[in-house]
């Protein structure tokens, strides 16, 4: 299948300092992309520089084989087709729900728009909104009438920036699971941006991981969160602990055990030394009064608990997630046992 | 944070009316500079002379005592209908900014005819008290005293906002740290409305230093009035030039200072405020005095003038005096105020688009050259624009025309001031959904920008409508010949002491303005909090 947004090693410069830089990425219809990246990353711009607000320095971006920014080119945001929601939602605070959905359709007539405002707001979960005012509303509904204004003129691409981050905690799960769903059904080409890794997985077939203004992974979610390319990615997707290691043979040999390991870089030679990741589920804790490891900390996240392990022997800690129902007090000694047979990243030192 | 979004050139229906802006503001200037380069060296001398050090002096010294004065009308009645429960303050609140409706040469001239030597207030207290001739009120007593009575609104509405921001609980700190309500006032709340007391006094400051009318009525000769004469009855021209170049550099000294000022000030600021609002300070017996405060300041700014102008109209009626006011006189006067105030209005929008959301380099030049227009006095934006039209622009000179392109000129900084700070508080991602919702950069404008700063445009509208009327300077000026509008006849009448014959206008200009006050205090959040 051919792109249908396709950005070419694109570059963007505010005041001397690079926001984006030389980013290349590919969209094919229909496709869901998260981009993902701590606040200040260049993300944001990136997506402006798609949506035609800023011009870029360098590369270009096509749609369908066309450019429609280069540094020569710039089609200005209204002839794009890209439909875009903000994270302040950015509904007309002067009009009502009805005026915000049809304001892209101008090109409808009467007949169409109150056809097209119908559908979009059976979409939405919002029938009968029709004359409430954007003050009038909660965050959540705000931001479902912010994504129906931007479908209603059926754009080809949607585009995404921090949309869930204006919203409270409870609020976020119930929009996000809504929205993912209402994107799905309009089966437009979208791509989200944020800096919540829940967010970003949740809704990507294609997630992009961008810190400082570049690209450091591209691929399906579930293999960057299994093979992160550096330690900043594994960071961003994941909680996770880091230990010393050094490669002998096809294990990795660290001071809680050896283990079969793996890595995106081919360049690991034997003997070399490494840092090893060790996910909070890669191993449970069993109760040894003898044992090299003791108990210092717990944090309760409702679900699950996450227990800080101090080993005697090394004097460094991990954080591991607790067994259903088994928390042993603070103080308890223990040791670790490895819980499933996957190999552990590791990553140059 | 909120970037602004810096896409692509501005159109030309956005750029063209901003270079014609900067064209027409720097007119004045280049004028001046141009006139004072032929100047001979005499004139040059008699700019130096003792005469017009006297006259600076004499500008200087009337700014002081008039801003001084408004400071101590205003900061009181700001800080009592805000913060105490002084009885009807909302009342009170819109009572104290009615004085804006009154042009400073009526007033002036009320005040000289009624409290002169031999004015209404003599024939009064010559029955009952047999006072033959009071003091005369002229000078700087007197432009003091009328000046301070019509400016401090400026003042009032400046500092009003920033005192409701004040976050309680500093001052409450305060009182904890056993300070009493005089010391908190003065070592916290003054401190903190500081940089909008500046900005008031500056408005009021540059005011008096361009005001015309009270100081000619009161025959002190400050450099507007000076350069009125000279430009009267003199052939060379170049020595109101050189006045001109005195004045405005006195004004853009005072301008950039009170920049620098402010500039350092800035961290006095707080943004949205608390939610809390401020304790109320039960005024207990201070109220009566503090009513009569009040009361004084409204009668002798509005009730006291008002009424002896509908004393005049009366007695003239009775008297059979012939009041008549031709018809065309007031259209003049409507017409070219709102043709005024509709083109300054557009020029502002359009400006302020352009300096908000198309950063440029040029924006730094039209930063300045906007700015610039607070320090020219209509005598001097008059004068500039006659030697414009007479040498460069034949065919408008002595039109209504010219006549417009001066009031632009001068009231062109007090609309972008209300129209930019209403246009910084949308959020750009709001315009920027509209252009991805298909609407071009003109559409969105109209459709989007203009309702969301209706307010704005509308306070705007209403305060270059309230200046353009009351202008008289330019308008003397710039006017066509037989061309009279309300303060021009006022003007005539009153300087023939027809008293009866200037009510008229007078009052008319009042009632007219009643209606854009009323909007600005409706748009005013500052006046409703």
């Amino acid at each position: 299948m051919k792109p249908y947004l396709t950005c070419k090693n694109i570059s963007k410069t505010f005041n001397g300092s690079p926001a984006v830089e030389s980013v290349s990425i590919d969209l094919l219809p229909g496709e869901i992309m998260s981009i993902l990246g701590p606040s200040g990353c260049g993300k944001t711009t990136l997506l402006r520089l798609i949506a035609g607000f800023e011009t870029l320095d360098e590369g270009e971006i096509k749609i369908e084989n066309n450019i429609i920014s280069s540094n020569q080119t710039h089609l200005p945001p209204e002839k794009r087709n890209i439909g875009m929601v903000f994270q302040d939602y950015s509904l007309f605070p002067h009009m009502n729900v009805e005026q915000n959905i049809t304001f892209g359709l101008q090109n409808y007539n009467q007949d169409e728009k109150e056809f097209r405002l119908q559908e979009i707001l059976k979409l939405i979960q919002l029938v009968g909104f029709e004359k409430k005012l954007p003050a009038e509303l909660s965050g959540g509904q705000q931001q479902r009438i912010a994504l129906g204004r931007t479908l209603a003129p059926k754009p080809s691409l949607i585009l995404l920036d921090e949309p869930f981050s204006n919203l409270d905690a409870v609020t976020r799960k119930e929009v996000m699971s809504d929205i993912n769903q209402i994107i799905l059904e309009s089966k437009t080409a979208s791509i989200l941006v944020t800096h919540d890794r829940d967010e970003a997985f949740s809704i990507a077939n294609k997630l992009v991981v961008m810190i400082n203004g570049k690209i450091f992974q591209m691929d399906n979610p579930g293999n960057i969160y299994n093979l992160p390319n550096n330690i900043e990615v594994a960071k961003l997707v994941a909680d996770c602990n880091f230990i010393k290691g050094s490669i002998q043979n096809k294990d990795v040999v660290t001071d809680i055990g050896s283990f079969r390991y793996e890595s995106t870089d081919k360049q690991i030679s034997d003997k070399q030394i490494v840092n090893t990741l060790i996910r909070p589920d890669d191993f449970i804790t069993t109760y040894d009064p003898n044992g090299s490891f003791k108990i210092t900390a717990r944090e309760f996240h409702g679900p699950y608990s996450i227990s800080t392990v101090l080993s005697y022997q090394y004097g460094f800690s991990l954080k591991f997630r607790d067994q259903q129902n088994v928390s042993f007090p603070i103080g308890t000694n223990v040791n670790l046992i490895k819980t499933n047979n996957r190999k552990l990243v590791v990553f140059p030192k | 944070m909120i970037k602004s979004s810096k896409i692509h050139i501005p159109p030309l229906y956005i750029l063209i009316p901003t270079i014609f802006t900067a064209i027409i503001m720097i007119l004045p200037l280049l004028y001046l500079i141009t006139r004072s380069i032929e100047a001979s060296a005499d004139t040059w001398i008699s700019l130096f002379s003792i005469r017009s050090l006297q006259t600076l002096g004499r500008s200087l010294l009337l700014m002081s005592t008039v801003t001084l004065m408004s400071l101590i009308i205003a900061i009181p009645l700001a800080w009592c209908t805000a913060r105490t429960n002084l009885p009807m303050r909302k009342i009170w609140t819109i009572l104290v900014i009615l004085p804006l409706v009154m042009p400073s040469f009526i007033a002036a001239f009320l005040f000289t005819s009624a409290l002169g030597p031999k004015g209404l207030l003599q024939n009064l207290l010559e029955k009952p008290f047999g006072v033959k001739e009071l003091p005369g009120l002229e000078g700087l007593i007197g432009a003091t005293i009328v000046l301070a009575l019509l400016s401090y609104p400026y003042i009032f509405l400046a500092i009003r906002g920033s005192i409701n921001n004040i976050d309680p609980s500093i001052e409450e700190s305060a009182k904890a740290l056993g300070k009493n309500s005089l010391k908190v006032f003065t070592t916290i709340t003054l401190p903190h409305i500081k940089p909008a007391l500046i900005a008031g006094s500056l408005f009021v400051a540059l005011y008096t230093l361009s005001d015309f009318g009270a100081v000619s009525m009161m025959r002190y000769n400050t450099f507007t009035w000076t350069i009125y004469q000279q430009y009267g009855s003199v052939i060379d021209r170049s020595t109101s030039a050189a006045l001109s170049i005195a004045l405005v550099s006195t004004a853009l000294i005072i301008l950039i200072l009170e920049q620098n000022i402010r500039g350092k000030e800035k961290y006095h600021r707080i943004g949205s405020g608390s939610s809390r609002k401020p304790k109320i300070i039960n005024l207990g017996f201070w109220k009566y005095p503090i009513t009569s405060f009040f009361v004084l300041i409204i009668s002798a700014a509005l009730i006291i003038p008002v009424s002896i102008l509908v004393f005049w109209l009366f007695r003239g009626i009775l008297n059979g005096e012939s009041i008549t006011l031709s018809l065309s006189t007031v259209l003049n006067s409507v017409i070219v105020s709102l043709i005024a105030t509709l083109t300054t209005a557009l020029l502002a929008l359009v400006t302020a688009v352009k300096l908000i959301r198309y950063p440029s380099i040029m924006n730094r030049f039209m930063e300045p050259i906007s700015f610039i227009g607070y320090a020219l006095p209509g005598v001097v934006v008059g004068i500039a624009l006659v030697f414009f039209g007479t040498r460069f622009a034949m065919p408008i000179y002595q039109s209504i025309f010219l006549l417009i392109i001066g009031y632009i000129i001068l009231f062109f900084p007090v609309s972008l001031g209300i129209i930019r700070s209403s246009l910084m508080q949308i959020n750009p991602r709001i315009e920027e959904s509209a252009m991805s919702l298909k609407h071009n950069a003109l559409s969105v404008l109209t459709k989007i920008t203009i309702p969301l700063i209706k307010s704005g445009l509308l306070m705007s509208l209403s305060m270059v409508f309230l200046l353009t009327l009351k202008e008289l300077p330019a308008t003397l000026i710039l006017g066509p010949l037989n061309f009279h509008t309300l303060a021009t006849q006022v003007w005539s009448y009153s300087s023939e002491a027809y008293f009866a014959k200037s009510a008229f206008p007078s009052l008319l200009i009042i009632v007219l303005s009643i209606f854009p006050l009323t909007t600005i205090i409706w748009h005013d959040k500052r006046i409703y909090q």
